[in-house]
């Protein structure tokens, strides 16, 4: 890994390796994991469904699963008194099955197997219905209808005015210029199209969940692993027909989610609450595997289809595009992923004339949602093969094409977004160029491909941006509570969860920053919705670019009280006094090699004081960015108040003679604006670039009339360490005055052009454009056909 | 009908009733409390659910508890039984190689047990020893540093660092 | 309800037997299938990784025998098998991962009869025998080929078990092994092949042996092409035909499924390929 850092670093613990503030308990095993719960007079709970879809359910005979020793309770989608549908179009109960993850009937029991043997005796009759699986399906005129509320098309445009299969409020069109006109500028002109599979988030851990009553704390309590607590609570709270205030929901360490903990976690504990109310007794509900890639959001799949020209000298003038995705059955999510696809639909490249249209359509499938990067691995795959081959339409090369045309600083955006912030893309990509020796490489793999081998390499650059948080999709405001205690340690809190990617470690270096004490201090309080207000959730890699920024309001305002404090004390001013290492000082004195007891304070004997003072420990701030102005019908404004810019190079090997294709190395260069902490961002790009070529090779839901057929990791395919490739990570700093204490974002970023680059070398390598994913062994006999 | 079992577990004699179909995994879980070994496929492919059974590793999911008759069971909770933690435990804190944490325990076990059978892996050894467990969020390659560093010799047995 | 036995010998294991046997020889398919729905109530379920006789590779006048209970991992670290049946230790160190390896054994993985078998082409590639035991304690052998009838079914009675199986020892010959799988480890094969060849000093072949594994239902030796190779060199022309032979030997058995479309050119390529580093 190499840094290429600011040199306006002034800080002691935010920019170093601080060594993640959980690691403890997660290598001794103690972490407490939603599973790891147990309660007295616990009941486990389960889930009913049916594998034909989509069905009417006629008929549920629970006789013979009620007379099973241990099951205490059933309840069915024809119980009049039980909650059937949630507030995010997703179903707790029906009996209108519309997808496989939807559940017919949900039962009790004192055991697991008991649970087990009661849904394999539960008698579920229905009437099978046609359905829709495929978006070229669903958008034929005579398609069955999916959702009532689904629209058609009307001269290629979403309208309400016909019936259909599109989900209206994920469409998005962008009009930038005239591409007509642009068109009729260009040299060349190319089209092509695309498509992506869902596929799985995968984390290790299923989604679970124990829900029980504790009237100390109110009337429900629920305990999860859930990526946004406090959308969870809203299921909580609502299944049980409890107030929010009586309905408590405390986060356990969460075992990876990827944006796939978010709905279907909700509807888990919305189910487990049920069947709390139904009984009384504390409820457990733990999915299998099967169950979690039955029921949880995918990866959307996506068809693209685009055209784009450029003059002969490699100007792009013009780019057209349609984007669409498959929703699956029910969906809360397309209607805010798409605007990012939108927004980024043409890549990071100034295109004056720009004309795209991104909607999703309504499918018998299950539904896609957020995972890690939110629309952008696939729209960059899709728009980077395209780059790829105008290049090679234009017989140029295609890192120059990409040169040519990248977003620099006082250029505009694909949404007509001037860029005023420092843009370090050309820089990076040099850098990227030159260490992994680019050109010479590129000579040698075609000189090597023309000998008569079975092997085949290749190598592929591809530049990519993002916006950081949530932009114009929403409003990126968060809440942090801090307070001291009389012993000098520091709790914090905030309204974000930790997700696995370090979140606390950053919140507590940066809270450690602030107020000048060391990393041991500061203990975070992940989050329990009874003890901080809704800061939204942990999504769109905002966590710290974001998210902390509450927190470093927070601790800078209880910093700067006590300082007042010490400076009173001695008699000076506040701007004298800083805080290192636990220890007050005026600034004037060499500090620590001169300092003596008159002259310094302990931050904890600050503490003390205040609290016999009576004097405040504690501090809450709020924090909620400028608004973004953004024309959502024409798709122009500002859509992200900055963004994260990354180049990625992989280099590959394919065997053509049996389609198996090594990555060889993956080289990955990311502007981190400032970096809090090198090794977990580190970590975050070497996960993410594995993560991609999961995505890139062996990953992809395989489905049979909406029925998954590769429903665990036997053949669902997820890369393990004997498939992971040489990894260079390279993280550049740049200038930014948003993002906290200048800090982009990270997570998403990471993954997000992976696949597109070992597309594109696979594409290389075989002279090939490759129009789909995964790459897999028959893909590439076929590609050789 | 249930079945009587004595095991050796972290070192204590376990006599236990358990139902002739249990899984080792859920014993231990369910049973025992040590909730450090997790489920995440059910099926011996993820590797969560690694625990160290006459020295070598298995996926306790896909073991029968009942066939654990006799035999001696090392979990994640061993390590650190004495409040130290294990050198292997200290060279993945220091060497950044979890995010999650939930695949953590079972690399740990399985790094330990690579090293007990081969003391000087390369690289490629390690992975290959480490090729049972996934990990959908480090990448693996800071989790092969750790193994490295241990094998490298980099830590006395009570943990720290030697450097 | 389930019946567990977990006997300590052979003998005592024989008395277990019944008709609703269900044995245990690592667990790691058994337990899997228990997972998906499979019922083993009212079944014996008789757990033979508790008896050591089971366990364990013996020499004897020019063969191995593998007892069933041997781990993969036991045959990976065997040095009798590494010399005289390379080609199983490569194939073993290919099954799942370490593990499975530690769990599963060569008995249970020809027992279960599963067409993607990673050891099985290297058995076959031995003229691999099951030795088969039934409960009055009457032994018989079967060559592999004949024992596995289809995927999940074999000639296996419900009064017997499989004690071993003998392997002829190729420690002379030149083998290799060859998996395609979707990733480098935890990999199912796609398609696995085995193969081994004894040269006479003038170059020509003195005994060639080829196996393709998971193309179809069963594991197929390719004994007739095999006799037509011997005294032959190995030339290009031969090394094409051979390989065009098998692939359309393997299409014409298992018909034009969608599956086909890859495998066919596949086993052409790798069968010419590894023929290729043979002569090498």
């Amino acid at each position: 890994m190499s840094l290429f850092e600011h040199n306006n670093n002034k800080y002691n613990i935010v920019g170093k390796d601080i060594k993640r503030v959980d690691a403890l308990e997660k290598v001794t095993g103690t972490a407490l994991y939603a599973a790891d719960l147990y309660k007295g007079n616990m009941l486990y709970g389960g889930n009913v469904r049916i594998k034909e879809y989509p069905a009417k359910i006629t008929k549920i005979d629970t006789k013979e699963a009620e007379a099973i020793p241990g099951v205490v309770k059933i309840i069915t989608c024809f119980d009049k008194n039980a909650k059937k549908h949630s507030w995010a179009d997703y179903c707790y109960l029906t009996d209108e099955v519309k997808f496989c993850g939807d559940v017919v009937a949900i039962v009790a029991a004192e055991s697991k197997k008991a649970v087990d043997k009661a849904i394999k005796s539960i008698k579920v009759e229905y009437e099978l219905q046609e359905g829709v699986y495929t978006i070229e399906d669903a958008l034929k005129e005579d398609a069955p209808i999916v959702r009532e509320k689904g629209v058609g098309l009307i001269d290629g445009i979403p309208n309400k005015e016909k019936k259909g299969n599109i989900f209206l409020d994920s469409y998005y069109p962008i009009r930038k210029g005239n591409v007509e006109e642009g068109f009729k500028k260009c040299d060349v002109i190319i089209e092509r199209e695309f498509n992506v599979p869902f596929i799985d988030q995968a984390y290790i851990e299923t989604e679970a969940c124990l829900v029980y009553n504790d009237p100390k704390d109110g009337s429900i309590t629920g305990e999860a692993s859930a990526q946004n607590p406090f959308f969870t609570r809203r299921y909580l709270a609502e299944a049980s027909g409890h107030n929010m205030s009586e309905s408590r929901f405390i986060q356990r360490t969460l075992g990876g989610t990827f944006g796939g903990k978010e709905e279907g976690v909700g509807v888990q504990i919305g189910r487990a609450a049920i069947l709390h109310k139904a009984t009384g007794r504390p409820v457990k509900m733990v999915n299998t595997r099967e169950e979690s890639l039955m029921d949880s959001s995918k990866r959307h799949a996506f068809n693209f289809k685009y055209k784009i020209g450029a003059t002969k000298d490699g100007d792009i003038l013009a780019a057209e595009g349609t984007l669409v995705d498959n929703c699956g059955a029910y969906n809360n999510q397309t209607q805010f992923m798409n605007w990012r696809a939108s927004v980024h639909s043409v890549g990071v490249y100034e295109i004056p004339n720009v004309k795209t249209d991104t909607y999703g359509v309504f499918t018998n499938n299950v539904h896609g949602g957020a995972m890690r990067g939110y629309s952008s691995p696939q729209v960059i795959f899709a728009q980077e093969q395209l780059m790829n081959e105008l290049a090679k339409e234009l017989g140029m090369d295609s890192v120059e094409l990409r040169r040519k045309n990248i977003i620099r600083q006082n250029t505009r955006t694909a949404t007509n977004q001037l860029i005023t912030e420092e843009v370090i893309l050309e820089e990076m990509m040099d850098e990227l160029l030159k260490r992994t020796d680019y050109y010479s490489k590129k000579k040698e793999f075609e000189d090597f491909n023309k000998k008569d081998n079975n092997i085949k390499k290749g190598i592929s650059l591809v530049t990519v941006y993002r916006g950081a948080g949530l932009g114009a999709e929403g409003v990126d405001a968060n809440g942090a509570f801090i307070q001291a205690t009389e012993d000098g340690s520091v709790i914090i809190n905030t309204g974000l969860a930790e997700n696995g990617q370090g979140l606390q470690t950053a919140y507590a270096q940066i809270a450690a920053e602030m107020l000048g004490v060391t990393m041991d201090k500061i203990h975070f309080h992940s989050v329990d919705t009874h003890a901080i207000a809704d800061s939204g959730m942990t999504v769109a890699s905002r966590g710290t670019t974001m998210g902390a920024q509450s927190m470093k309001l927070a601790a800078e305002k209880l910093a700067l009280i006590f300082k007042e404090h010490v400076a009173e004390k001695f008699g000076t001013t506040v701007d004298r006094i800083s805080c290192k290492d636990n220890y007050y000082f005026d600034i004037e004195d060499n500090f620590p090699a001169n300092y003596s007891s008159d002259k310094r304070i302990a931050f904890k004997d600050v503490c003390n004081e205040r609290l016999w003072a009576g004097q405040q420990l504690a501090v809450y701030e709020w924090f909620r960015p400028a608004l973004n102005e953004y024309d959502h019908h024409i798709g122009q404004g500002k859509a992200f108040p900055t963004y994260t810019y990354n180049v990625c190079i992989a280099e590959v090997e394919v065997d053509v003679e049996t389609g198996d294709i090594k990555v060889t190395k993956v080289t990955s260069g990311l502007d981190c604006g400032r970096v809090i902490n090198p090794n977990m961002v580190k970590g975050q790009m070497l996960g993410g670039i594995v993560m991609g070529l999961g995505y890139a090779i062996t990953e992809e839901i395989e489905l049979k009339k909406g029925r998954i057929l590769n429903d665990n990791f036997d053949s669902y395919i997820l890369p393990t360490s004997m498939d992971m490739p040489e990894m260079d990570v390279v993280l550049f700093e740049s200038e930014t005055k948003e993002g906290t204490l200048g800090a982009k974002s990270v997570g998403e970023p990471a993954t997000e052009a992976v696949a597109a680059a070992i597309a594109g070398s696979v594409g290389h390598a075989l002279n090939k454009n490759v129009d789909h994913l995964p790459c897999s062994l028959e893909s590439i006999l076929k590609y050789m056909d | 009908m249930k079945l009587q079992l004595n095991m050796t577990v972290n070192d204590e004699a376990v006599n236990i009733e358990v139902e002739q179909d249990a899984r080792l995994l859920d014993v231990l879980r369910d049973d025992l409390g040590l909730t450090g070994t997790k489920e995440g496929c059910g099926v011996g492919e993820c590797g969560a659910c690694t625990v160290i059974i006459d020295g070598k590793t298995a996926n306790s999911c896909i073991v029968l508890a009942a066939s654990m008759d006799g035999c001696d069971i090392k979990t994640i909770e061993y390590l650190s039984k004495d409040g130290k933690l294990n050198p292997m435990q200290q060279s993945f804190i220091d060497n950044s190689a979890l995010q999650c944490g939930f695949c953590t325990p079972g690399f740990v076990l399985s790094g330990i047990s690579l090293l007990d059978r081969n003391p000087n892996p390369t690289t490629e050894e390690i992975k290959e020893g480490i090729s049972g467990n996934i990990c959908r969020c480090t990448g693996y390659e800071q989790i092969i540093k750790a193994v490295e560093d241990v094998r490298d010799k980099k830590y006395v047995k009570d943990g720290a660092c030697n450097e | 309800m389930l019946n567990y036995f977990r006997p300590k010998t052979i003998k005592e294991c024989l008395e277990f037997i019944t008709d609703e046997r269900v044995y245990i020889a690592g667990g790691t398919d058994l337990m899997v299938e228990l997972k998906k729905g499979h019922d083993l109530s009212n079944k014996t379920v008789i757990d033979l990784t508790h008896i050591p006789e089971l366990s364990g590779v013996k020499k004897v006048y020019g063969e191995l025998e593998i007892m069933a209970c041997t781990t993969h991992d036991d045959i990976v670290l065997n040095k009798d098998v590494n010399k005289c049946l390379k080609a199983l230790s490569l194939a073993c160190r290919t099954v799942g991962s370490p593990q499975i390896r530690n769990k599963g054994t060569v008995g249970g993985s020809v027992g279960t009869a599963s067409p993607a078998s990673d050891p099985m082409p290297a058995l076959m590639l031995a003229d691999g025998r099951v030795v088969i035991i039934n409960k009055k304690g009457e032994m018989r052998e079967e060559k592999l080929e004949d024992f596995i009838i289809k995927p999940g079914v074999t000639t296996l009675k419900n009064d017997e078990m499989i004690l071993s199986l003998k392997v002829k020892s190729l420690e002379d010959y030149k083998q290799s092994f060859f998996k395609i799988g979707r990733r480098k480890a935890l990999a199912i094969a796609r398609l696995n092949f085995a193969m081994a060849i004894l040269m006479n000093n003038d170059e020509t072949i003195k005994d060639i042996r080829i196996v393709v594994g998971a193309a179809l239902p069963v594991t197929k030796r390719f004994y007739d092409i095999e006799k037509k190779l011997i005294g032959k060199k190995i030339t290009k022309e031969v090394i094409e035909q051979v390989s065009k032979q098998i692939s359309e030997q393997v299409l014409a058995i298992a018909g034009p499924r969608k599956s086909s479309e890859y495998k066919i050119p596949v086993i052409r390529n790798v069968i010419n390929r590894m023929l290729k580093e043979m002569e090498v």
